[in-house]
C-alpha cells in the first residue's frame, strides 16, 4: 500500500481548474498537445482527461482536466467531482501536487471568486491569467504583477489560442516557486468573524481537518442548513450541537447566512480588482452585440440557425456518405483480394463476412463523426452554441429538456451516434440522459434503406393534391412520427423516471472569439478514437457472432436462402414467429429481424438473401427485391404474406425499435454502465412493439391487410 | 452588515407579484394599462419584469430553493450589484442580463428571484 503511494508521489499530479469557458481546455491542450488519454471518472458519467507534461530537464507530470466550476458549491456531477478532488478526500483522484487555475481576464470579478476560495484551501496553485487579448480589447488592462501582489499567489499572463505565455506557465510549473500562504485575506462583520473562527477551532480538535478544509467546512456549515461536511459524511452530535446554535444566533442577529459569505469575499475581489485592473469605458457598439442582434433576432435568428443545422445535417447526411462508400467499397474490395488468395473454408468466411464485415461497420461511422464534431467544434469555439441555445430553449423547455438538446437531437435523424457523443455539451446530468435515451428515435440515415425498399414495394405510386407523391408523403410522416415519439418521451422520462429537482438553467453567453483549429482537430481526433477503442470492439465482436448465427450448422451443397433458413438465425426466426405473429410478421422477416440487430440496412440485404436473390448489385436486389417481396405467397391461407398493411407495420417497427447495436455500444461507452442501454432498449422495443400491435390491429379493422 | 431596504419581504413580494402580472397583461396586447408602470428609484422589481435596456441595481436574492440562491449570488448577482436587462429570447423566455461585464442567460422563473431597484437612467 505503502510503496504504491510511493510511487505516484514520484510523478508530480498537476490539475487544471477553472470556470467554464475560461480557456481550460485550450491551455490544456496547448500544454500536452497529442499526449492526451480521455477516460471516464470510476461510476459516473463524468469523462476525465489526463495528459501527459515534458519538461525541459526531462522530467514528467501528469496533468489532469479537471470539470470546469464556478465555485466548490457544485450544482452538477462534473463540478462534485473538481470540488470532491481539491477538498481532498476524493475516491477519485489524490489531492493534485499543484493546481493551475485558469482565470479569464476579460471576466476577472467572477474568476476570482473560485480562485478566493482555492487560496482558502492553501493548495498550491499558480494563476493562467488567460484571454489577455480579448481583456485588452474590451478596454481592460490588467497588471499581473500587482495582481500577483495582492492575491499572494503567482500569475502568468497567457492566451490560450496564439500560445502567448504558455512556455512561461511551463517554465513555472517546472520552478514550483511557492509563495507563502497568506491567512484569509477577505473580512467578515465582526459577530460573523467569531462564530467562524469558534467553529473552525472545534472542526480542527474534534473532526480532524487541518485549518484550510476546517475554514471551508465551517463556512458550508454556517451558509446552509445541511447536518453534514462537504464531502456528505456525518459530523459528531457535540459539533452539530454547537452549529445548531451559532445558526439560531446569526439568524436572531437578522443575518442572512448565505449572502454574508459570497458577499464578504466579493468585497476583497473588489478590492483586488480595483488594484490591479484598469477599465477603460470604449464608445461606440461593441461588435460583439452587433453579431448578437443578428444571431438571436426573432427572424434572422432562426434563419441563420436553420441555415446553420442545415450544413451541419447536410455534412453528416450527404457529404459523409462519400467517404463512406469509399470505406465500404475499399473494404468490399479487401474481402475480394483476401476471397482469391485464401483457400475456401471456415477461416476465410470468418474473415471476410465476419470479421472484415464488423471492422467496415465500425469504420463507415467514422466519417459521419468526424463531420459532426468538426461543426459542433466550430459552433462551440466561436461561441455560438450557447445563442443557439438561447433561442431554442423556450421550445424544448416544453418537453423539459434544455436548449442544448436541440443540436444532438437533429444530428441523430443522419445518425444517433454521433448524436448520442455531441450531448456531451449539455451540462445537466439529467438532460442530457434524457436526451441521449431519446436520440435514437429520430430516424436515422440507415432507416432510409428500409424505409425506401418497402414504400417502393407497397406504397401506390400516386398523387396527393396533384404535386405530392403519395411515398414523398409517407416518408415524411415516418419522420415526424420520429420525432414526435422522441419529443414524447422525453417528457415523460423527464416526469417519471428522471424527474427531480427543476434544473437551474443559468448559461453564461460567452462573447464571439475565434475558433481554435487545433482544438477542434484534438476534439475529432479524441472521439474517433474513443469510438473506435470503445465502441468498435464491441461492434466486431456481435458482427462475428451474428455472421456464425447466419451461417451455422452448415448444409452442404445447399443455396445461401437454403443455408440461412436452416441456421441458427433462420431457427430463431422461426422461434420468435409466435412472438411477432401479432404484428403481422411471419418467420421470414423474423430473420430479417435478427440479422438486423446490428445495423438496420442489414435487412435489405438480409431479405435479399432469404428470398433467394443473388449476385445483383444493390439497384438490383432492391428492384427484384421488391418484385419478390409483392408476389410472395403464404403458403397456409395462399393469400399475398406481403400487404402494405406489413410493410406499414414494418416501417413503424424500425421508426422505433433499437435494431443499431451500434447505439448501445456508444450508450454504454457515454453513461458508463449498462442500466441505460438496457432501459434504452427495454422501452424502445416495447414502444416499437405496441405501436407495431396497434398499427396492425387498425389495419386489419380498415381492410388495408386484405 | 448592511441595513436592509425600507421595503420588507412580504409587501415587496405581493408588489412583484402584481407587478409580474401587469407586465404579462401588457405584453399580450391587453388594453389595460396603456401608461407604463410608474416606477420611482426606490420601488422593488424582480428582473423577470423589466425591459431590455433597463439597468437596476441588485436589492437581494430570493430564491424559492438554496442551490438557485448560492449560484445566482457566487456569479456576482449580490446586493449592490449593477446589472443590465440586454434582451429577451424571440418567444420571450429566456432572457439575457448583462453582469459584471459578462452576459448571463437564464430563464424568467429564476430571474424571479433576483429582486432590483431601478437605476435612474
Amino acid at each position: 500500500m505503502i510503496s504504491a503511494v510511493e510511487i505516484q508521489s514520484r510523478i508530480r499530479q498537476i490539475a487544471i481548474i477553472g470556470n467554464p469557458n475560461s480557456g481550460k481546455t485550450t491551455l490544456f491542450n496547448a500544454l500536452t498537445g497529442l499526449r492526451q488519454k480521455v477516460g471516464n471518472y470510476p461510476g459516473v458519467t463524468v469523462e476525465k482527461k489526463e495528459g501527459q507534461l515534458c519538461f525541459h530537464d526531462g522530467t514528467e507530470a501528469v496533468l489532469v482536466d479537471l470539470p470546469g466550476t464556478y465555485s466548490f458549491t457544485p450544482s452538477s456531477p462534473d463540478e462534485q467531482i473538481a470540488t470532491d478532488i481539491l477538498l481532498g478526500g476524493s475516491r477519485y483522484s489524490n489531492m493534485p501536487d499543484l493546481l493551475i487555475c485558469t482565470v479569464d481576464a476579460s471576466n476577472l470579478e467572477r474568476n476570482l471568486y473560485l480562485v478566493s476560495q482555492i487560496i482558502d484551501r492553501q493548495i498550491p496553485a499558480i494563476v493562467a491569467l488567460n484571454m489577455m487579448d480579448v481583456a485588452e480589447e474590451s478596454g481592460i488592462r490588467i497588471d499581473p504583477m500587482v495582481l500577483e501582489e495582492e492575491l499572494g499567489v503567482q500569475v502568468i499572463p497567457t492566451i490560450g489560442t496564439t500560445g502567448m505565455g504558455i512556455k512561461e506557465l511551463k517554465q513555472a510549473i517546472a520552478d514550483n516557486r511557492h509563495i507563502p500562504w497568506r491567512i484569509r485575506s477577505w473580512q467578515l462583520p465582526a459577530i460573523v468573524e467569531e462564530e467562524l473562527d469558534e467553529l473552525v477551532n472545534l472542526l480542527e480538535q474534534r473532526v480532524d481537518f487541518d485549518r484550510p478544509s476546517a475554514l471551508l467546512e465551517a463556512v458550508q456549515l454556517l451558509s446552509t442548513n445541511n447536518g453534514h461536511t462537504l464531502h456528505h459524511s456525518p459530523l459528531p452530535p457535540d459539533v452539530l450541537d454547537h452549529v445548531r446554535k451559532d445558526r439560531e444566533r446569526l439568524d436572531f442577529m437578522e443575518i442572512d447566512r448565505q449572502s454574508v459569505f459570497v458577499e464578504s469575499r466579493y468585497r476583497w475581489i473588489k478590492q483586488v480588482c480595483r488594484a490591479a485592473s484598469k477599465t477603460t469605458v470604449r464608445s461606440g457598439i461593441p461588435l460583439n452585440d452587433r453579431i448578437d442582434r443578428l444571431m438571436v433576432h426573432r427572424i434572422w435568428g432562426y434563419v441563420i440557425f436553420l441555415g446553420m443545422m442545415g450544413i451541419v445535417f447536410q455534412s453528416v447526411f450527404t457529404w459523409a456518405a462519400l467517404p463512406m462508400e469509399w470505406i465500404g467499397a475499399g473494404f468490399d474490395e479487401v474481402g475480394t483480394v483476401i476471397t482469391t488468395l485464401m483457400p475456401p473454408g471456415e477461416l476465410r468466411e470468418l474473415i471476410v463476412n465476419g470479421g472484415l464485415a464488423g471492422v467496415s461497420a465500425v469504420v463507415t461511422f467514422l466519417p459521419q463523426i468526424l463531420f459532426l464534431f468538426f461543426f459542433l467544434g466550430l459552433l462551440e469555439d466561436t461561441g455560438y452554441m450557447s445563442r443557439a441555445a438561447f433561442i431554442m430553449d423556450r421550445l424544448m423547455s416544453k418537453v423539459g429538456l434544455h436548449g442544448k438538446s436541440f443540436v444532438p437531437l437533429l444530428s441523430s435523424f443522419a445518425c444517433a451516434i454521433p448524436g448520442i457523443m455531441a450531448t456531451r455539451t449539455i451540462e445537466n446530468p439529467r438532460d442530457r440522459l434524457v436526451t441521449m435515451l431519446v436520440a435514437p428515435l429520430m430516424s436515422c440515415s440507415a432507416r432510409l434503406p428500409v424505409y425506401t425498399l418497402l414504400i417502393a414495394a407497397f406504397v401506390p405510386s400516386t398523387m396527393v393534391l396533384g404535386f405530392l407523391s403519395l411515398s414523398g408523403l409517407v416518408l415524411l410522416v415516418l419522420y415526424l412520427l420520429g420525432m414526435a415519439a422522441a419529443l414524447t418521451m422525453a417528457w415523460l422520462f423527464k416526469n417519471t423516471l428522471l424527474k427531480g429537482p427543476p434544473s437551474i438553467f443559468i448559461m453564461e453567453l460567452p462573447p464571439y472569439r475565434r475558433p481554435s483549429l487545433r482544438s477542434i482537430c484534438l476534439q475529432m481526433w479524441e472521439r474517433s478514437k474513443i469510438f473506435l477503442r470503445e465502441a468498435g470492439t464491441f461492434i466486431l465482436g456481435v458482427s462475428i457472432v451474428l455472421w456464425f448465427l447466419a451461417s451455422h450448422p452448415r448444409v452442404e451443397g445447399a443455396s445461401p436462402a437454403e443455408q440461412l433458413k436452416h441456421s441458427f438465425a433462420g431457427q430463431a426466426g422461426r422461434l420468435i414467429e409466435p412472438v411477432i405473429k401479432p404484428l403481422g410478421f411471419d418467420w421470414k422477416i423474423g430473420i430479417g429481424l435478427i440479422a438486423s440487430v446490428l445495423q438496420r440496412e442489414v435487412f435489405v440485404s438480409t431479405m435479399g438473401t432469404v428470398y433467394n436473390i443473388q449476385d445483383s448489385n444493390d439497384d438490383g436486389v432492391s428492384l427484384s427485391l421488391k418484385e419478390h417481396l409483392q408476389q410472395d405467397i403464404d403458403p397456409e391461407s395462399g393469400e399475398p404474406s406481403f400487404t402494405l398493411l406489413t410493410a406499414l407495420c414494418l416501417m413503424v417497427y424500425y421508426m422505433l425499435a433499437m435494431q443499431c447495436l451500434s447505439t448501445v455500444a456508444i450508450m454504454h461507452r457515454e453513461t458508463n454502465g449498462w442500466k441505460w442501454p438496457l432501459i434504452q432498449i427495454a422501452y424502445m422495443t416495447l414502444l416499437a412493439y405496441g405501436a407495431t400491435f396497434l398499427v396492425y390491429r387498425a389495419g386489419l379493422l380498415l381492410g388495408i391487410g386484405a | 452588515m448592511r441595513t436592509e431596504t425600507p421595503f420588507q419581504s412580504g409587501a415587496s413580494i405581493d408588489r412583484d407579484k402584481r407587478l409580474h402580472r401587469v407586465k404579462n397583461e401588457t405584453t399580450s396586447h391587453t388594453p389595460l394599462l396603456d401608461t407604463p408602470v410608474k416606477r420611482d428609484q426606490h420601488s422593488m422589481f424582480s428582473v423577470a419584469v423589466l425591459n431590455p435596456g433597463d439597468r437596476a441595481t441588485v436589492c437581494r436574492i430570493q430564491a424559492t430553493f438554496p442551490a438557485l440562491r448560492q449560484r445566482l449570488m457566487e456569479l456576482g448577482l449580490i446586493t449592490g450589484t449593477s446589472i443590465e436587462v440586454i434582451r429577451f429570447a424571440p418567444f420571450g423566455d429566456p432572457m439575457e442580463i448583462k453582469v459584471n461585464g459578462y452576459r448571463l442567460s437564464l430563464r424568467r422563473k429564476d430571474a424571479r428571484a433576483i429582486i432590483v431597484h431601478m437605476e435612474s437612467p
